[in-house]
């Protein structure tokens, strides 16, 4: 029972840095009703370029986490320009597959920067254990949850309380409207990237710098937690996002504990499958899945 | 007698065509898959146990595995049948994770001549010898391997110009439109899905026997993005479009030198571009109809 | 032929239809009008089967067809075009109205695995006849999406009526056309496709309206307000009312 809870806790620490890489996957889902599959790869370049820079410039943890945002959003900029921005609006699995294809192109390109399997990546903190009562929690896994719940009030606030962020949520509703309301569609698709790119590149740098290390498959892997958790908890809700990266950790730990690696990654597919099949809309999002099937069948 | 460096490739081309045409007929109908591999994953396996470990004759293995892949791929069909779009090609990806995830802990091994063969988890499944024991040669490998791929093309052909084949068009054009027409999607979604898996099968098999190793690791979703992507950059107009998409990267990016190392970058961005200009590829619906009426006319002068 | 009763739909906190009475005479051109908005569409889809209502039956000869599925109801014998133009458009003009032959009985496998386009198919003839009566004979071998907007409602109501359906329900045949070619659709529809057929024109067009129609039924915000012969009906205030607005 003990390590049940104790699994609870390490996934709900582990499913924090998921809920993040979710928040990007869902903005960009929110902004745009398209899948960036080329998320992970970019934080992941990104990562690489914090990885160079620490390898050769600074070991300063605050430089490393800049790097690899920026790095995060200048690949943000390169695959909306090529996957998003240069396709039909509606064409929404187009722009799926492109992201896809891209994916590819970036892993390879992650492959020639840095062509080892491993680089060490600066650890954000000494790693301290901390107890409570029977059970116990490390520190940086404490802190991204603290940083995601953080992140997730500012990111409100900016939504709600700020005129890009009123911009974005127009979009976000009514692409054709907020034209006609003279809002610059391409300049919020930007300021969506970028924000998305902020979030992933800080994703990436906590999670990575609670491994201390990045390898090539961090990409794919990023890019799968992201999925999983977005539509685990609803595509295009914010706290959905939220939710799905936790009950994804949470199922991820225990079933790491009870049977392994294997067992873990298979259990997370086996629930998004499950989950795409008797509630596409996941656990908050079905409103989103009825309106979103109700405008397609726009008759 | 052509070399066997030229006969791998030709064979690898003639192998990987057979699940790009099983994500091409999908997407024919409008869906997109990103999960073809496991079908070829599955009979990969099925074939390549029922040779070497059952002691199977080589056609009946065939059979057996790439029929057990359509049945897969049907199952997957029916329980997809009320999802689309990107939540069905989501599903798809999950499925073949799971499947690949699945094989890692496959284990089943017999001892033979003294030996433990068989699939054993992430170690993979080595010496599928039925080549050598037969002593079948590279050439007349390949040369099966055609034999299959031609019976594939002309049965996609007869497809092709059938009502089922034309129903399959309509569901990719319009799905609403086509139940308004008196059809109902089930039928034909879970018949595409069944023999689309059939035929990613084929090449399943015939690739455990070409390459006499297959791991867990090969079925991702590498090989499923890839197979999606040649029909999209050869087009999705004709069964040659498959064909061509094959034919460019494995035939050309792969072999030549310069490309060393760069292929992905190369074949991402040439669909990435492809996806801008011309989304339903080289040979695009269009571009078929001109060229079989410049053909009519050309016969007809 | 076509009876609606006490039929409501609501989507989300919209009301689009509440307790809507309708009835549909055989061998008639009925006509149903309303401004933008007042559900017309919305009672298509219904009785096509693209949705279903919240409450109501919607009976055909007496059959309640709610619940079934648009391709169930399709094989009943109701044919429809669509206000945004739904057409096969990679496919030739001949291939959309063959698509709509496709299912005249239902599709055993040794038919599905025939040959589409067999010179001695009898479908065949019955498509190029279709094409004929909306003079859409010479573009048979054209690619649908190339053509344009008269020409693609034209091929809606060939693929529509190939069927020979008892029900024919035409969702704005004259949008996006100018008056001439409003005036050709309806000439088309009066002499060519309504004879022996009952129809259901959806429309906000007047003029199209009084020259096709027998017999008319208005809606405004979701309500039926009038129904009846068209002099009468248009003649009555709350129908002038709905169009023009109050004063």
């Amino acid at each position: 029972m003990i390590d049940f809870f104790q699994n609870c806790i390490d996934g709900l620490m582990f499913g924090s840095g998921y809920a993040l890489l979710a928040l990007g996957f869902t903005l960009v889902f929110g902004v745009m009703k398209r899948l960036n599959l080329s998320f992970g790869p970019s934080i992941m370049l990104g990562a690489y370029a914090g990885t160079w820079i620490y390898l050769n410039f600074s070991d300063n943890a605050w430089v490393v986490a800049l790097a690899t945002v920026i790095a995060t959003i200048a690949v943000g900029i390169y695959v909306e320009r090529l996957c998003f921005r240069a396709i039909r609006h509606d064409a929404t699995i187009a722009s799926m597959v492109s992201s896809f294809a891209i994916w590819m192109q970036l892993e390879e390109v992650a492959m020639h920067l840095l062509p080892e399997r491993t680089y060490p990546f600066p650890a954000f903190f000494t790693t301290t254990i901390i107890e409570f009562g029977p059970f116990y929690a490390r520190n940086e896994h404490i802190t991204m949850l603290l940083l995601t719940l953080l992140l997730l009030v500012l990111l409100r606030a900016f939504l709600f309380r700020t005129r890009p962020g009123l911009a974005l949520r127009l979009v976000s509703d009514n692409p054709l409207a907020s034209a006609y309301m003279g809002i610059n569609n391409s300049n919020i698709l930007f300021l969506a990237f970028a924000l998305v790119s902020v979030l992933g590149g800080l994703a990436g740098f906590l999670i990575l710098s609670a491994d201390t290390q990045v390898t090539p498959f961090f990409g794919l892997w990023a890019t799968f937690k992201g999925l999983i958790a977005m539509m685990l908890g609803g595509m295009g809700s914010l706290p959905g996002a939220i939710l799905g990266g936790l009950l994804l950790g949470i199922v991820e730990a225990n079933a790491f504990w009870y049977g392994g690696p294997v067992i873990r990654d298979l259990s997370a597919y086996l629930l998004l499958f499950v989950m795409l099949i008797v509630r596409p809309g996941g656990l908050i999002g079905q409103k989103i899945v009825a309106k979103q099937r109700a405008a397609d069948e726009r008759v | 007698m052509p070399n066997e460096y030229v006969l791998t490739i030709i064979s690898n081309i003639g192998m990987i065509s057979l699940i790009a045409l099983s994500a091409y007929l999908l997407l024919v109908t409008g869906q997109i898959s990103f999960g073809q591999q496991a079908f070829f994953g599955i009979s990969a396996y099925a074939g390549a146990i029922a040779t070497t470990l059952w002691g199977w004759p080589f056609w009946l293995a065939l059979i057996f595995g790439s029929g057990l892949a359509g049945l897969a791929a049907g199952l997957i069909g029916l329980l997809t049948l009320r999802i689309s779009g990107m939540y069905f090609s989501i599903a798809t990806l999950a499925f073949a994770e799971m499947i690949r995830l699945s094989l890692f802990e496959l284990t089943y091994q017999i001892e033979i001549d003294g030996e433990l063969i068989g699939p054993n988890g992430a170690e993979g499944f080595g010496e599928i010898r039925w080549i050598f024991d037969h002593d079948i040669s590279v050439l007349e490998y390949t040369l099966l391997i055609y034999a299959v791929l031609l019976l594939v093309l002309v049965g996609m052909v007869l497809l092709e110009r059938s009502r089922l084949g034309m129903i399959f068009r309509m569901l990719g054009s319009d799905a609403l439109l086509t139940k308004t027409q008196g059809l109902s999607p089930v039928r034909y979604k879970i018949s595409a899905a069944v023999i689309a898996g059939f035929i990613a099968g084929l090449g399943g098999t015939l690739y455990a026997h070409s390459f006499t190793y297959i791991e867990p690791q090969i079925f991702n979703v590498m090989l499923g993005v890839h197979s999606l992507a040649y029909g999209l950059i050869g087009g999705l107009g004709t069964v040659l479009g498959p064909l061509i998409g094959v034919a460019i990267d494995i035939g050309f990016l792969e072999s030549i030198r310069i490309f060393q190392g760069y292929r992905m970058i190369v074949f991402g961005g040439l669909v990435a571009v492809m996806l801008i200009f011309m989304p339903r590829g080289i040979l695009d619906e269009a571009r078929v109809y001109w060229i079989k009426a410049v053909a009519r006319r050309w016969f007809n002068a | 032929m076509l009876e609606l009763r006490s039929v409501s739909k609501v989507f989300g906190e919209l009301s689009a239809l509440h307790q809507v009475d309708l009835w549909i005479p055989p061998g008639r051109v009925s006509g149903l009008i309303g401004p933008n908005g007042s559900g017309k569409t919305t009672l298509v889809n219904l009785i096509t089967g693209i949705y279903a209502p919240d409450t109501g039956q919607i009976l055909f000869n007496g059959v309640d067809i709610v619940g079934l599925t648009a391709d169930q109801i399709t094989r009943f014998g109701v044919a429809r075009t669509f206000q945004n133009i739904r057409i096969f458009s990679r496919m030739t003009v001949l291939e959309n109205v063959l698509a709509a032959l496709i299912s005249l009985d239902d599709p055993s496998w040794r038919m599905l695995l025939g040959y589409a386009k067999s010179a001695d198919d009898p479908r065949l003839n019955m498509a190029l006849k279709a094409l004929e009566t909306v003079e859409l004979q010479n573009e048979a071998g054209v690619i649908a999406g190339e053509l344009p907007l008269p020409l693609r409602r034209r091929l809606e109501i060939a693929r529509a009526f190939v069927r020979d359906p008892e029900l024919l329900l035409l969702d704005e045949p004259s949008g996006g056309m100018t008056p001439t070619e409003t005036a050709n659709v309806a000439s088309l529809i009066r002499e060519r496709i309504a004879p022996g057929r009952t129809c259901l024109v959806i429309e906000h067009k007047m003029d199209l309206i009084s020259d096709v129609c027998q017999h008319l039924c208005v809606l405004n915000h979701g309500e039926k307000i009038a129904e009846g012969p068209p002099g009468t009906v248009l003649e009555q205030p709350q129908v002038i009312e709905a169009y023009l607005g109050r004063d």
